[in-house]
């Protein structure tokens, strides 16, 4: 079994699915395929090897590509039942599950304006009233799954699952753009900093050298 | 069972948990929210705090987002899925991939720069909605 992934310090949806296996002690190959710097981290060098979709992260599990983030995880969910991936309280994982389809497919603003980076400290970038209603909505989601159904332990259904993997790439931009939370917020922030998962990745993260011109312009090679 | 919904000419979300109940033949009431409007926020908003449709609410259960919604409804109805793993994972892909606006915006630009699909207008508006244009209007990079 194979997760391609892209740069870990950019790569938000590379991060999600290997943070999920990693976490939960699935064993895995990783393959990682770079952004083509000069396109601007638009193009993953050499995907089109891996399905039709072009883009990472995919898994490769019995010979065949399975793409798009949510598709992996509902795939590693069902294929190690024994690893509980997803709340095994009825009503927690639908919770789990509709969380994650927003995160799927919203927070256009968060994600267009506080881009992951995880290695740089931007604090502030990004910030206007787009992004404030994405944070302020990602902060309730948390405080209610917290108070709902987090009991048993420090994470959004106490025990890790599917959507902590899911939030993580969020938790990240926090950080990385300063935004000031909650209390409740910034516990959970340093749960999921505090994963083994999410260590590992941050490690790979600050071993990377490439960077994408326009983020860090700073950083910028003059050719 | 009720099935919260925008337009039916517009709302591309909506349909997709529709067209699921419909095929498993679910009986289910359904609450049409007309999107756009002033009234449109506060209305979805009565139905689940993630402010979209679709919701989809079972007794004290509430589902939002049609990917979420697929789920809970092949929990319950596994043949909403194919039964063998390889091709169920497929399907998951194909469906995940239309919901990821990167990749919409990626499919409508290819179509306005299709000068015969761009003459067909109306089959470009079935596949664009609100989130697609936020998105464009944004200007955002697509990036991973």
């Amino acid at each position: 079994m194979q997760i391609v992934i892209s740069n870990k310090n950019y790569s938000s949806w590379s991060m999600r699915p290997w943070v999920l296996a990693r976490e939960a002690g699935i064993l895995f190959e990783e393959v990682q395929l770079k952004f083509d710097e000069s396109s601007g981290g638009l193009k993953v060098a050499d995907i089109e090897r891996y399905g039709v979709a072009g883009k990472v992260p995919v898994l490769v599990i019995d010979g065949e590509p399975v793409w798009d983030s949510l598709a992996i995880c509902e795939t590693l969910a069902e294929r190690f039942p024994e690893k509980q991936l997803w709340p095994s309280d009825a009503r927690a994982r639908q919770v789990a599950r509709s969380i994650c389809a927003e995160m799927h497919s919203g927070f256009q603003a968060l994600r267009g304006g506080m881009p992951m980076n995880i290695r740089s400290s931007h604090p502030g970038k990004g910030m206007n009233a787009n992004s404030r209603r994405d944070i302020d909505r990602v902060v309730g989601i948390w405080k209610s799954c917290r108070e709902r159904f987090g009991k048993g332990g420090p994470l959004l259904f106490g025990r890790f699952s599917v959507a902590d993997a899911y939030f993580a790439p969020v938790v990240m931009r926090f950080k990385t753009y300063a935004v000031e939370l909650p209390p409740a917020a910034r516990a959970y922030s340093d749960a999921v900093f505090a994963l083994r998962g999410v260590r590992d990745w941050i490690e790979g993260a600050l071993r990377e050298t490439e960077f994408v011109a326009e983020d860090e312009p700073y950083a910028s090679r003059h050719r | 069972m009720l099935l919260v919904i925008g337009n039916k000419n517009y709302s591309s979300w909506s349909l997709r948990s529709w067209i699921a109940l419909k095929m498993l033949g679910v009986p289910v009431d359904k609450k049409r929210i007309a999107l756009r409007r002033p009234e449109t926020k506060a209305e979805i908003l009565r139905y689940s705090s993630a402010g979209r449709v679709p919701i989809l609410r079972d007794g004290d259960t509430v589902v939002w987002g049609s990917l979420a919604i697929l789920e809970y409804l092949a929990e319950k109805r596994p043949q909403l899925w194919p039964s063998d793993p390889a091709q169920r994972a497929k399907a998951r892909s194909v469906a995940a991939v239309r919901r990821d606006p990167r990749e919409r915006a990626a499919c409508l630009t290819t179509l306005a720069e299709c000068p015969l699909l761009a003459r067909k207008r109306t089959f470009i508006r079935s596949h664009i909605n609100e989130a697609d244009i936020r998105y464009l209007r944004a200007g955002a990079r697509s990036r991973n």
